[in-house]
């Protein structure tokens, strides 16, 4: 059963305020044409079809737990503190199998005794952890709580797939949500998400976990890497997003002309087009950061509102819906007014 | 049809417009896949037309899937 949105309650309890943004991208950037040395593409042909110039790749000793520890602390030191309740980690590329990333990055951000997970929800995954964290403290569990969105996506991509390869990047956002009141500026506001497993297979690493244990040894390479319908895909992308984030409008009262920021998973350029031209949300209230960082997965939406935030594109008072889609399939959205005296650290 | 075709394909697909002319193949005015699925999604919201990517695909030329879609739009299978 989905809950509509005219059933998506108020938060009970407390609410979860946004305190701080930070982000975190590897030094190294790829180019199109250094890609384009092991694919049969163009610059061109990437920039134009999909929007993206060159995206971050960390180098072979850095991992998806270095990224979220950067972000985190950037986050941390946006919101002027130093101690949280819970770690919460969105990623499709942790670590290890086992044990979860989260408790490691608690760890070493210098936090003890600490609620510390993953959240696998792929590139939905930063909203389904936000929604999660929004639990934790409306519920009473915590009070603080650092959400951190992280990908080492070039350890899950074949560089020589085409359809795959040009698409995604590395790197790491995070936000710090503390308990406030319902309503407030910087509250999240009802979370609109939902899944679809009969496409489980739309976007999926066919080897490596429990279900081709048998074939670990026979597998081919390929199969360690993500396939993805790309077409299929896109279709339920613009679809499932442009409804959630319709169904999290409605729910925070809001007309989509009264949306002053889109905040919308940067799958590729055409997607997030087709969603905001699907809501009737113009390109200069739809932030955008592809061009320079590609498809970083779930750490996408924390990526894009660190940078907007930084750029200016998120002022005080703006009315701002976020909306990701993911392998699973899934899909979250969710609302919130930008407070004031955020500084995002990049 | 034509030209509300080019519209959908330009504006929403992103596509540019210069190679889109009537005898071009879809391969020669750069509609690719993604660009198919753009339209097979803007047939379906603005029209209530149900078009398949497949379908769509087959066309030879610009023209003749503006031709398609008119005629399905007509009411023909």
């Amino acid at each position: 059963m989905n809950v509509s949105s005219a059933e998506l309650r108020e938060p009970l309890g407390p609410a979860a305020v946004v305190t701080g943004v930070g982000s975190h991208l590897p030094p190294r950037r790829v180019t199109n044409d250094e890609l384009c040395s092991r694919l049969d593409s163009s610059d061109a042909w990437i920039r134009e079809r999909i929007g993206i110039q060159e995206r971050r790749r960390a180098d072979t000793e850095v991992s998806t737990g270095d990224l979220a520890v950067e972000a985190a602390r950037r986050a941390m030191r946006s919101a002027g503190v130093t101690d949280a309740d819970a770690v919460v980690l969105a990623t499709t590329t942790p670590d290890h199998h086992c044990p979860a990333t989260a408790p490691a990055v608690a760890h070493r951000l210098g936090l003890r005794d600490t609620i510390a997970f993953d959240v696998t929800a792929g590139c939905a995954g930063f909203v389904y952890a936000s929604a999660v964290a929004a639990g934790l403290i409306s519920a009473g569990s915590a009070r603080r709580v650092v959400v951190v969105g992280a990908e080492t996506m070039s350890a899950i991509i074949d560089s020589e797939d085409r359809a795959t390869a040009p698409l995604f990047g590395d790197g790491a956002g995070a936000m710090v949500l503390e308990a406030g009141l319902p309503g407030q500026d910087g509250a999240l506001g009802s979370f609109a998400w939902g899944s679809d497993g009969s496409l489980a297979d739309a976007i999926v690493i066919p080897a490596g976990g429990a279900r081709e244990r048998d074939r670990r040894d026979t597998a081919p390479a390929s199969d360690f890497f993500v396939h993805m319908r790309g077409n299929e895909v896109f279709r339920h992308a613009v679809r499932r997003m442009s409804q959630a984030a319709r169904d999290a409008a409605q729910a925070a009262g809001w007309a989509l002309d009264e949306v002053d920021r889109l905040i919308v998973h940067q799958a590729n350029g055409r997607i997030a087009a087709s969603v905001a031209d699907a809501l009737g949300i113009p390109p200069e209230r739809t932030p955008s950061n592809i061009a320079h960082v590609g498809n970083t997965a779930a750490a996408s939406v924390p990526l894009l509102l660190a940078h907007a935030a930084d750029e200016g594109k998120l002022k005080p008072g703006h009315r701002v819906l976020v909306v990701a889609f993911g392998s699973g399939l899934a899909w979250a959205a969710t609302s919130l007014v930008w407070p004031p005296g955020i500084t995002a650290e990049l | 049809m034509l030209e509300e075709l080019k519209g959908i394909l330009t504006a929403q697909a992103g596509l540019p417009p210069a190679p889109i002319t009537a005898d071009a193949t879809l391969a020669d005015a750069g509609i690719d896949s993604m660009a198919v699925t753009v339209l097979s999604m803007q047939l379906e919201d603005r029209m209530g037309l149900f078009l398949t990517e497949d379908e769509l695909s087959c066309a030879p030329t610009v023209n003749a899937l503006a031709d398609l879609i008119a005629s399905r739009a007509a009411g023909n299978p």
